[in-house]
Formats: structure tokens, C-alpha cells, sequence
């Protein structure tokens, strides 16, 4: 028997480097935290950037051009994988230094929350730049678990810890899951690498084996989505955690699971649509009507907005419905902007939640942010750029991307879904502009501590940067974007070339 | 049909070893029970020529972890009033007895008679041929699976880290503190 030993030259280092700077910081902030004199606030939160600015720096750098595969798929580069990691990167970039203008800032600089946080992005970054079935599983329970802990437990009450409970135990669930549909098209195709996986599925399409992997995989996607009927513990979980890091999971983790989904169904599995198509048009159908309907009723705003992201997956998934069929890159490239969109958007609404809240109430309610146009009219007028977004009003990010994946879904002849998607946005425009009605045309009214007692440059930078981008890509960025998105997204179907010049070894 | 056999005895006593291990009202029957699920598990690993998987499975599983969990259980030290939280009522029983024997009807019409799949390179001959089953494991780990398998060593660190973090109870009675303060 014949063993490739992989030469790690240079060049593997060089591209792995995003990931191998984050497991340092990570070590680094961890070994820190324990000392007495290096464990203070500045530097924790100077390794935490540091590690962040370096990794960013590294992907975008480090990627080759065309899409190369190391270790037999186990880590994959090229322009998708530049285009998650540096996506993931941004936002949590930003989270951090969001966090260091909030209340919890003495609670997030400390050595082990660092570390887990810096450990939970590493996860992110493995997951999107991977074709190997047993290194996206590690990817993504490197993500899920430490995401637990950080819920429940950055700032414990009796309310998150009940989220994080719900959080782990269907997490756990959906973690099994995922892994048995794993299991299962390893053992009828005898790979666990995408690419050979997707040539070997054509020839099985009759054995319920290889459909049975491909459902629970998809059951196990959805939950990591919180696609309707897998969402139970997304209202929560969004509701319990600090609000920085409900940020971080309604944008990172869902660019890492979309970027996941399209390699997994817009790639290996478009050949057999068949499988998996009627059960993702059900799930996505379910979650644009269950999604839109919960949100009408919640009187918190970060419930409210979970239940919102419900139905915003339930869009993305259209457009992953739609690449089944031979449409080229497109419907990808259509998830791809709307994804974009959704984490600017979602960064910009949660920042500014994140900004108002203080210790005393990390929950705010809509009676809250009434007359909020009179105390913060920067802030109300940022939030309701948001929910325009939000809500797909032109002239606005939401508008377009709403638009690119009905349009890419429409080509394919899913009318039925788009019509679905249509009405549900009608009936997110009611709790989505509601907002806004209750921050301009309402009194203020009397709160017992002031809402964002002290303003922040750095909030106001942040705020402002989602506003105009928001804009920008709703008005006359569209066409250049969405260029650069079919580009980023002819690789996923195409198989990768290889960077194994590996010497045999056979004994 | 022999190899079959072996399966289906293990297999049968995995389900039931798993289920006594969450029917149990008693911890430590639980934890004795799991043990007895993970010998079941190495013996249908070894059942499969994967010898030294099945040793590793009893060394590390059933030898070490088992151990720490009696460990935890007798420190933590359950008296009967916590005990009775443990408890399953019958209504429970029946709807997981439901589920389950519901699955096993779907699946054994669904799947009877399948073929399973594929058979890959590594088959007991060619793993004999190689040098056997701890070469075997050791050369894949490190050439294919190199990735996977470090970043495995982060799992398990972020593990360590999370549950110390979620371990740490005077925070808990900070935020209480606070609140009484306030409300």
C-alpha cells in the first residue's frame, strides 16, 4: 500500500497562516489571562486585534488565485475561501471593537473569553476553506461549542444560561445528525472528499444509503441555518446572548454555513437535485412564513430580529434551491451578495442595540426605543436604514438582494417559492416599519437609566460605514459587486486543482 | 453470516446498554452501563478487523473517561431528593419506545435488501499487506488527515477552556447580586 506523505513546504504555511495566527492569538490570550501582571484589559484586547488584523492581513494575501487544494482537500484556498475568511474576519473584527464600547467590556477582555472567541473564528475560517467531510465537521464544532460557552457564560443570568442550555443541547443534536448524513455518504461513496464524492454519487442515485446521508446532512445544515422547522433554538440563544455576539452568529455563522451549503449542494450534490430539492423548498417555504409570522408578535427587538433571520435564511436558501438546475454560477453568486447585504445590514442594527443597551437592560423592548428620533436621532436614523434593508425597500442593499436571488430563482422556474418569499416580505414590512414608527412618531417615555449614557467615536464610525455601504450597494454598486460575486462563485463547481507534489512512501 | 451475527448481538446490546444509560435512575448505574456500551462498540470495531481501534476504544473509553465520570459522580455525590428530578415517567417512555420502534419500521422497509455502499482501499487484506492496523491508522492520520486531526487538539482545548469558563460560579453570584441591588 502506497502512503502520499505530504511535503509542508513553505507555501502550505503561507496559505494555512489566516488560520495558524488565530490558534496563536488563542494561545497566546489564553497563557496571558493566567498571568497577574499580562492579563489586564489592554492586553488581552491588544492581542485579540492583533491576532484578528494579522489574520485578515494573511487572507488576503496568501491566496493564490486559483482555487488549490492541500491534503487531499483537507484545506482548500482560493477565491471563495478568501472571500468567507475575509467576510468572517471583518465582522468579528468589528465586533471586538464594539465590544470595547459597551458595558461588557470588562467582562469580553479577559484571557479565556479571548481565547475562546479567537478559537470559535478559527473554526469559521477552517469551515469555509475545506472540501474534506471530516475537517468541516471539526470546523464547525470548533465554532458551535465554544459559541455555547460564550452565550451562556460571558455574562451569566439565569435567562442566558437557559438559552446556552437549549443552545447545546439541540446543537448537540443537530451536530449527530449532521454527522450521521457524513457517515453515510462516506460509506456509499467510499470518499469523504466533496470532489469524489460528487463524481461517485451520479452512479448511486437508486441506493436510499446515499439519499438517507443526504438528508440528514441537510437536516444537520438547517439547524446550523435555524431554517424553520430546525430554528427552536435560534429565538433564544439570539435573546439570551450578549448582544455583540448575537451579531457575530446571525452574520459570521451564517455566511460560514451558506458558503458550506452552496459547496455541499450547489457543488458536490447538483447532480442529484432530486434527492434534496423537494425537502430544502420545504424547509425554506416554512421558515420565510413561520419566520415573518413569530416576528410579528415579539415585543423584544433581539427576538424580534432572530425570528427576522429565520426568514432572511429562508430567502438564502432559495437561491440555493435554484442552483440545481444547470444555471452556472449565478443563484450562488445571488446568495453570495445576499449575504453580503444581510451581514452589513445585521452589523449596522445590532451595533446600534449594542450602543443603547447598558447594564441594567441588555434586553431593550420596542416600548423602549420609543421617541428615540428626539434623545438619538443618529442612532434612530441608522436603525431605520436598517429596517428598510431589512424589509427589501429600494433604494437600499436589501432591495437588490432580494431582487438578484428571486430573479436567479424565477430563471429556474421556482415561482411558488419567489411567490412565498414575495409574501412574507409583505408581512415583514408591518413588524419592520413598525420600528420606525415607534422611533419617530412616539413620545419618548421615561426609562429608569438612560439609553447609550455616553457616545462613542467608534460606534459612530461603525454606524456609519453599514449606512453607507448599505446604500452604496443598493444604488450604484450592484452591477461591479455582482461581477465580483459570479467570479468568487464559478469555483464551487468546479474541482479544484491540487498542490500535492508529495513523494510516495510504500512499504 | 457469522460476521453478521457478531454485529447484530453488539449492536442490539449498544441500544440497550444506551438506553439503560438514560433510563437509570441511579448515576452510577448509568456510568456502569456506559461502560458497557463502549466494550460493545470495541468489539463491533473489532468485529470489522480494526484491532487497534477496538484497543484504543477500551484503553481511552472505557478505561479513562468512565473513570473520571465516577469520579465526578462520587464527588458530586446525588442524594435521593436530587434523584428524583432524574426521573422518567412512563408517558416518556412510551413515546421514545414509539419513536423508536417507528424508525426501525421505516428504516428496515426503506433500506432492507440495500446495497451498502462501496468498498474502499483499505480492506483488511491491503491493511495486512501495508503492516498492519496501528501503522495503518498512524500513517493516515498523519498524511491525509494531518488537518483534521491537529485541529482536533484545538477541539479538545476549546473544550477544556469552555468548561472551565462555564465551572466558574462567582460570576453567576455577581450578576445576582447586582440585580437585587437594582430591583
Amino acid at each position: 500500500m502506497n502512503f502520499n506523505i505530504p511535503s509542508l513546504t513553505a507555501e502550505f504555511y503561507l496559505t494555512t497562516s489566516p488560520v495558524l495566527i488565530l490558534c496563536f492569538g488563542a494561545l497566546v490570550a489564553m497563557l496571558a489571562g493566567v498571568s497577574r501582571r499580562l492579563g489586564g484589559e489592554l492586553v488581552i484586547y491588544s492581542v485579540l486585534l492583533l491576532s484578528l488584523v494579522g489574520a485578515l492581513a494573511a487572507a488576503v494575501a496568501a491566496s493564490p488565485g486559483v482555487e488549490t487544494a492541500y491534503l487531499s482537500g483537507s484545506y482548500l484556498a482560493g477565491v471563495l475561501s478568501r472571500f468567507g475568511q475575509v467576510l468572517i474576519l471583518l465582522v468579528s473584527l468589528i465586533v471586538t471593537l464594539l465590544f470595547k464600547a459597551t458595558f461588557l467590556r470588562d467582562r469580553f477582555f479577559r484571557g479565556e473569553i479571548a481565547s475562546l472567541f479567537l478559537m470559535v473564528i478559527t473554526g469559521m475560517l477552517i469551515t469555509v476553506a475545506s472540501e474534506d467531510l471530516v475537517t468541516l465537521f471539526v470546523g464547525l464544532e470548533l465554532s458551535s461549542i465554544g459559541l455555547y460557552a460564550l452565550v451562556g457564560y460571558l455574562n451569566p443570568s439565569r435567562r442566558s444560561q437557559e438559552g446556552a442550555i437549549k443552545y447545546f443541547v439541540l446543537g448537540s443534536f443537530a451536530a449527530a445528525l449532521l454527522l450521521f448524513g457524513f457517515a453515510l455518504l462516506y460509506v456509499s461513496t467510499g470518499s469523504l472528499r466533496l470532489t469524489e464524492v460528487s463524481q461517485a454519487v451520479p452512479k448511486l442515485l437508486g441506493h436510499n444509503w446515499v439519499k438517507l446521508g443526504v438528508v440528514f446532512s441537510l437536516a444537520g445544515i438547517s439547524f446550523k441555518l435555524a431554517l424553520a422547522p430546525f430554528h427552536l433554538w435560534a429565538p433564544d440563544a439570539y435573546e439570551s446572548a450578549p448582544t455583540g455576539l448575537t451579531a457575530l452568529m446571525a452574520t459570521t455563522v451564517k455566511a460560514m454555513v451558506i458558503i458550506l451549503a452552496a459547496r455541499f449542494f450547489a457543488g458536490s450534490l447538483a447532480s442529484v437535485y432530486e434527492v434534496w430539492l423537494p425537502a430544502l423548498m420545504f424547509v425554506a417555504a416554512i421558515s420565510m412564513i413561520l419566520g415573518n409570522i413569530m416576528a410579528l408578535v415579539q415585543s423584544s427587538l433581539k427576538r424580534m430580529l432572530a425570528y427576522s433571520s429565520i426568514a432572511h435564511s429562508g430567502y438564502m436558501a432559495i437561491a440555493i434551491c435554484a442552483s440545481s438546475a444547470n444555471s452556472g454560477s449565478l443563484p450562488v453568486a445571488a446568495v453570495l451578495y445576499y449575504l453580503v447585504g444581510y451581514t452589513i445590514v445585521s452589523l449596522g442594527a445590532f451595533s446600534i442595540l449594542m450602543w443603547l443597551e447598558n447594564k441594567d437592560n441588555d434586553n431593550l423592548l420596542l416600548d423602549d426605543i420609543s421617541g428615540l428620533s428626539k434623545t438619538h436621532p443618529w442612532a434612530a436614523f441608522g436603525l431605520a436604514v436598517c429596517m428598510f434593508s431589512f424589509a427589501g425597500m429600494p433604494p437600499t442593499v436589501g432591495f437588490i438582494g432580494k431582487f438578484f436571488v428571486f430573479n436567479s430563482a424565477l430563471i429556474n422556474h421556482l415561482t411558488g417559492l419567489v411567490l412565498i418569499g414575495v409574501i412574507g416580505s409583505s408581512i415583514s414590512l408591518f413588524y419592520y416599519l413598525r420600528v420606525i414608527v415607534r422611533m419617530y412618531m412616539a413620545d419618548p417615555i421615561q426609562l429608569p437609566t438612560q439609553l447609550a449614557p455616553k457616545p462613542s467615536l467608534l460606534v459612530a464610525v461603525v454606524i456609519g460605514a453599514t449606512v453607507i455601504a448599505n446604500l452604496a450597494l443598493g444604488t450604484v454598486l450592484p452591477e461591479a459587486a455582482m461581477k465580483w460575486m459570479v467570479e468568487t462563485s464559478k469555483e464551487v463547481a468546479a474541482a479544484p486543482g491540487s498542490a500535492e507534489d508529495s513523494q510516495s512512501v510504500s512499504h | 453470516m457469522t460476521q453478521e451475527l457478531v454485529f447484530l448481538a453488539f449492536a442490539s446490546l449498544i441500544a440497550i446498554c444506551s438506553m439503560m444509560v438514560i433510563l437509570s435512575r441511579n448515576a452510577v448505574v448509568s456510568a456502569i452501563f456506559l461502560v458497557g456500551d463502549l466494550f460493545c462498540l470495541a468489539g463491533l470495531y473489532a468485529s470489522m478487523e480494526a484491532h487497534f481501534v477496538a484497543a484504543i476504544q477500551v484503553l481511552v473509553y472505557a478505561g479513562a473517561i468512565v473513570v473520571l465520570f465516577m469520579f465526578v459522580i462520587m464527588l458530586l455525590n446525588l442524594g435521593p431528593d436530587q434523584r428524583k428530578h432524574l426521573e422518567v415517567s412512563a408517558p416518556e417512555i412510551g413515546v421514545l419506545g414509539l419513536t423508536i420502534v417507528g424508525f426501525l419500521v421505516i428504516g428496515g422497509l426503506l433500506l432492507l435488501g440495500q446495497p451498502t455502499g462501496v468498498t474502499g482501499p483499505l480492506t483488511a487484506e491491503a491493511i495486512d499487506n501495508a503492516g498492519g492496523n496501528t501503522y495503518t491508522v498512524g500513517m493516515v492520520l498523519f498524511t491525509k488527515y494531518l488537518w483534521p486531526f491537529e485541529l482536533a487538539s484545538m477541539l479538545i482545548l476549546l473544550a477544556i477552556i469552555a468548561a472551565i469558563v462555564i465551572a466558574k460560579k462567582e460570576h453567576i453570584k455577581d450578576g445576582d447580586k447586582r440585580r437585587l441591588a437594582h430591583g
